[in-house]
């Protein structure tokens, strides 16, 4: 990885913090006015905000020449670790999917239509944007 | 000349560990040296694991060797 790629990753990662203080704000500006999902906002807003300030003291560490934390961030882009990574993430994917379609299937006889469409809707969704990025990577490799 | 088709059914053993072992090296220092971790190291010399062609060529680098004399292909 060179320096350029790093020091473009760290300010993405630098977007997340920002990002992440953001929403933990909005979430307690949220919570002094109205009652509802303002916690969840807060919620979703720290893990943003520790993943990205995680990365950032990583790679500023890296920056600074620090082996360890460069051996570190390899050992996170090795080829197994990849490997290991994409299969895993097929897999919950194809498991979602099944759940998704039980899921369905139960809800739509429940008649819980409202829940079932939202879900029903996700699933489309997710396979509309499977078929791009297959039509995408079909035509790259 | 006949081919055959084949899902799954090859393998690639590896010569690895013995190369590794005969030259003294630590499977650490390989890794840091492939720019790998050391888990893939040894998987790979467990056979659970087959290297990119990438890896396959910086191994074969590594050793002075050609990857055929580090990678053994065996047809089902």
């Amino acid at each position: 990885m060179t320096e350029k790629e790093l020091k473009q990753k760290l300010y993405l990662n630098i977007a997340f913090v920002v990002l992440g203080l953001a929403m933990i704000i909005t979430g307690w500006v949220l919570t002094a006015i109205r009652e509802g999902t303002s916690s969840e906002i807060t919620g979703l807003g720290s893990g943003i905000f520790a993943i990205g300030l995680l990365r950032v003291l990583q790679i500023r560490k890296i920056l600074k020449g620090d082996k360890d934390a460069l051996q570190k961030l390899k050992e996170g882009y090795d080829e197994r670790n990849v490997m290991i990574y994409n299969k895993a993430m097929s897999m919950t994917m194809k498991i979602c999917l099944f759940a998704a379609f039980i899921a369905l299937f139960v809800l739509y006889v429940l008649e819980e239509t409202v829940i079932a469409n939202t879900i029903a809707t996700v699933v489309c969704g997710s396979m509309v944007v499977y078929l791009i990025c297959h039509w995408i990577y079909s035509k790259k490799y | 000349m006949e081919s055959k088709l084949s899902i799954r059914g090859d393998k690639v053993k590896n010569r690895l560990e013995e190369l590794r072992k005969e030259r003294g090296i630590r499977q650490e220092e390989l890794a840091e040296a492939m720019e790998v971790s050391r888990q893939t190291i040894g998987s790979l010399e467990n056979g659970r694991y087959n290297p990119s062609i990438m890896l396959a060529f910086k191994l074969a680098k590594y050793f002075d060797m050609s990857i055929e004399d580090i990678f053994i292909y065996e047809e089902e």
